[in-house]
């Protein structure tokens, strides 16, 4: 059904795009080309207007068509039924009354109806002076049909704060290519020999200038559009729509070429009377058709496409460019800014000589841009994969950890060791040792770490686990390597508050009796969360203090959460009493084990973490203070989490913590 | 791509008219083949949802809630919930919350212990269709 809806799409902007062009082209260039005409005694316009009436029938008439048949199509998706049985009242209805397409839908109905109308006023209308008027309002209902296609396709979708910005835009790109391209056909049939050349040739000035004006808005608005609907390069180099975008590109950039040959060269020779000026430009113009007529189809096809943004991009090329590798070296920095610095002087020389006349362009200053080129993709090329750009469908979570830290010790202990510094017991034997994760997983790409294990890295013994390991589990073991490398930041934790480290702390799931559902991530903003992993009997002073203090500590601005380190050993049925709301919470073991990766002290001991094991998550989601084993006097450590709880909330706000973290 | 005859515009050579019209086909072939594209592939929207997918939950959840990417559009979104012989056991009133047209619930009622799965398709506003699944475990 995909072929339909893109040839329902496609054959629908075209007649509505014809439509609002042909009107432009009558308001804007030949009317005005045509009273100078009369003035000066020559020329008339009637078949002009009969010719546009002809075309606004068709077009009135495929764009109903189109129209229809894409409504029909826009029906089957909907319901996941095929096109013959979508046609049915019951879903129809559903369609055109209870969605956004639908009421669009029918509003463009009822647009159509009243610009057929209005056409008809103008075909009758012809010697009233108040033609011109009438033709203003055709273009105005045109303009208003052409435009709300906008609210048919993925500008309606996203954040509601840039809704207007987007609509608008859309909307934008929608007018101004319909005034360009909707309009090339008249001026073919203006350019057909039969009319005075002098209003030909301002008629072709004045097309040309309608043209600019349309270039201008369609630039604009289309990097808003590609914003929105791709936002990074190998979005636009790596998924579907990224290529159709590039392909739409390319012909612009045609249309856009001929249209520059046309008003820079061949209407001023027009204008000097040169009649093969008259053949060469009316090539021209069924040339930008024809590619103009490629974009409508790519247009088309995007509008079923999946927008870049929402897709994992996947990376077409060898090498891609990355300041990655330049941060370290000084050298690097310098020379590319020279160089940087080079391109720029080049490239306003090229521009200077393109704009005199004749253009002159000196070969040294295109050297001047291509060797700086050249530089800086030699320097900042890395190698690059298929998966370099994707994202993870893992988070950051307590399961994902506890999974990927089983993979780690089933698959990679044996050679990256316990704590991944290469120093485990096959790495002796290996000729390149394995080097240290926690220094190098931080500053990779999480798609490059994923090709890394499933399929080895080139040059050395790491070999590919793609036959040992699903999808979801080398990201899983991704979310681990990250644990891994924070946990070595988190070495450096005390009982005190520290200047910030980047340790996030693992989002789970956790129930309290009687409440729903809720995750660690959904304290964030305004609480400060004391999670406390217990074991029973050890922390039992310690958990009947929390419990006594709880209204104390939500007062201060925490939210306490008791977590047990062994199912077996809960204390949600003990019946410890408190003042407050209860402390004790249900969730998965392997939170306990995911978070005893982060109880290691500098010195490599985590001495009484198996039994009890406190952290403080700040309000962003950061891991800042940590007290390991059971404590020797409970009181005085309710003193203490009182104070750090303190200092956390006089913290400035900033930015929160965000999974997936890599350039 | 044809190069623009620049020679030609420069020394005034007589156009070839057949030659336009090539590029015309050439250019429609093209754009036919564009119309092949690969669907629109229902490409996941599900932000997340509560009970979480995958986790267990102790006793029964009245709702479940999925929360989503993109608006939705309530006559085409819906979900069911299936117990571990794909009966369905949810109370079959999907509804997409008027205050966030993000969120759509489905009442559950008590629910035994087991695994259930979740089955959803949604309409966005932007007229994509997106379906999932996903599990979730309700524990005594």
């Amino acid at each position: 059904m995909d072929t339909l809806l893109v040839a329902a799409r496609a054959a629908h902007y075209a007649s509505a795009m014809l439509l609002f062009g042909e009107l432009m082209f009558v308001i804007v260039v030949a009317r005005p080309a045509w009273r100078r005409a009369q003035r000066a005694g020559s020329g008339d316009g009637d078949d002009v207007y009969r010719r546009l009436l002809v075309v606004a029938r068709w077009s009135v008439i495929a764009s109903i068509v189109s129209g229809l048949a894409w409504l029909a199509a826009k029906a089957a998706v909907m319901s996941g039924m095929p096109v013959g049985q979508a046609m049915n009242r019951e879903t129809l209805g559903l369609v055109l009354g209870n969605t956004v397409f639908g009421h669009v839908w029918t509003l463009r109905l009822g647009l159509v109806i009243a610009l057929c109308g209005v056409l008809l006023a103008v075909g009758r209308s012809a010697g009233d002076p108040r033609r011109s008027r009438l033709e203003i309002g055709a273009a105005v209902v045109a303009a208003a049909y052409l435009g709300s296609l906008a609210w048919a396709g993925h500008a309606v979708a996203g954040k509601e704060p840039d809704d207007f910005d987007r609509i608008v835009a859309a909307v934008a790109h929608l007018l101004a290519a319909g005034a360009w391209l909707g309009a090339l056909p008249a001026l073919v049939s203006l350019l057909d020999g039969t009319h005075a050349l002098d209003t030909v040739a301002q008629a072709t000035r004045r097309f040309s200038n309608l043209g600019l004006a349309s270039v201008c808005v369609l630039v604009v608005s289309g990097l808003t559009n590609a914003w929105y609907q791709v936002g990074d390069v190998p979005a636009l180099i790596g998924t579907d729509y990224g290529t159709l975008l590039l392909a739409k590109l390319g012909l612009f950039a045609t249309m856009l070429g001929l249209a520059v040959t046309n008003r820079g060269v061949l209407t001023p020779r027009l204008a000097g009377g040169d009649r093969g000026a008259l053949h060469l430009l009316r090539r021209n113009a069924i040339l930008e058709i024809a590619a103009g007529t490629g974009v409508v189809v790519i247009v088309g096809a995007l509008g079923v496409t999946v927008p870049a943004a929402h897709q994992s991009p996947v990376w077409p090329f060898d090498h891609t460019l990355s300041w990655q590798r330049i941060q370290q070296t000084a050298w690097v920095q310098l020379v590319l800014a020279a160089a940087g610095t080079v391109a720029c002087i080049a490239a306003a020389i090229v521009v200077r000589g393109a704009l005199s006349r004749p253009p002159r362009i000196p070969i040294a200053a295109l050297a001047g841009i291509a060797i700086p080129a050249g530089m800086f993709a030699w320097l900042l090329a890395v190698p690059a994969y298929p998966t370099t750009y994707s994202t993870s469908p893992v988070r950051y979570i307590a399961d994902a950890i506890a999974s990927g830290a089983a993979q780690y010790a089933s698959q990679c202990i044996a050679c990256h060791g316990r704590d991944g510094q290469g120093d485990g017991p096959a790495a002796s034997s290996l000729p390149i040792k394995p080097a240290s994760l926690t220094e190098r997983v931080p500053n990779r790409r999480e798609g490059d770490l994923f090709w890394w294990i499933a399929h080895g890295v080139p040059k050395t013994p790491m070999p590919g686990f793609a036959s040992k390991l699903s999808d979801l589990e080398i990201w899983s073991l991704i979310q681990f390597l990250d644990a891994q490398a924070m946990a070595r930041n988190a070495t450096a934790m005390t009982d005190r508050v520290k200047p910030l480290r980047p340790v996030f702390a693992p989002d789970f799931t956790f129930e309290f009796i009687g409440r729903p559902q809720e995750t660690l991530e959904q304290q964030r903003g305004s609480r400060v969360t004391l999670l406390v992993f217990y074991t029973l009997p050890e922390s039992l002073p310690r958990l009947r203090q929390l419990a006594m203090r709880e209204r104390a500590l939500r007062a201060a601005g925490a939210r306490v959460i008791a977590v047990p380190i062994s199912a077996s050993s809960s204390a949600v049925d003990a019946g410890i009493a408190g003042d407050g709301e209860s402390i004790f919470a249900i969730a998965s073991p392997k939170v306990a084990d995911a978070y005893a990766m982060f109880a290691r002290q500098a010195d490599g001991s985590n001495e009484g973490a198996r039994k009890h094991l406190e952290f403080l998550v700040d309000r962003h989601g950061y891991l800042r203070v940590r007290w390991i084993g059971v404590p020797d006097t409970a009181f005085e450590r309710t003193t203490d989490t009182l104070s750090q709880i303190e200092l956390l909330m006089r913290e400035p706000p900033r930015a929160p913590v965000q999974w997936g973290h890599r350039h | 791509m044809p190069g623009i005859e620049w020679r030609g515009i420069l020394r005034h050579a007589p156009p070839r008219t057949g030659w336009a019209s090539g590029c015309l086909a050439r250019f429609l072939i093209a754009a036919l083949m564009a119309m092949s594209v690969s669907p629109a592939g229902a490409h996941g929207l599900l932000d997340r949802a509560a009970p979480a997918a995958g986790s267990a939950v102790h006793g029964s959840p009245p709702q479940l809630k999925l929360w989503f990417t993109e608006r939705l559009e309530p006559a085409f979104s819906k979900v069911r919930v299936l117990d571990r012989n794909g009966k369905q056991v949810d109370k079959g009133d999907p509804e997409v919350d008027r205050a966030d047209a993000r969120l759509l619930r489905v009442s559950l009622p008590k629910l035994a212990p087991g695994t259930y799965r979740v089955q959803w398709r949604v309409l966005s506003v932007d007229t994509h269709v997106s379906e999932g699944a996903f599990t979730f475990d309700v524990a005594p």
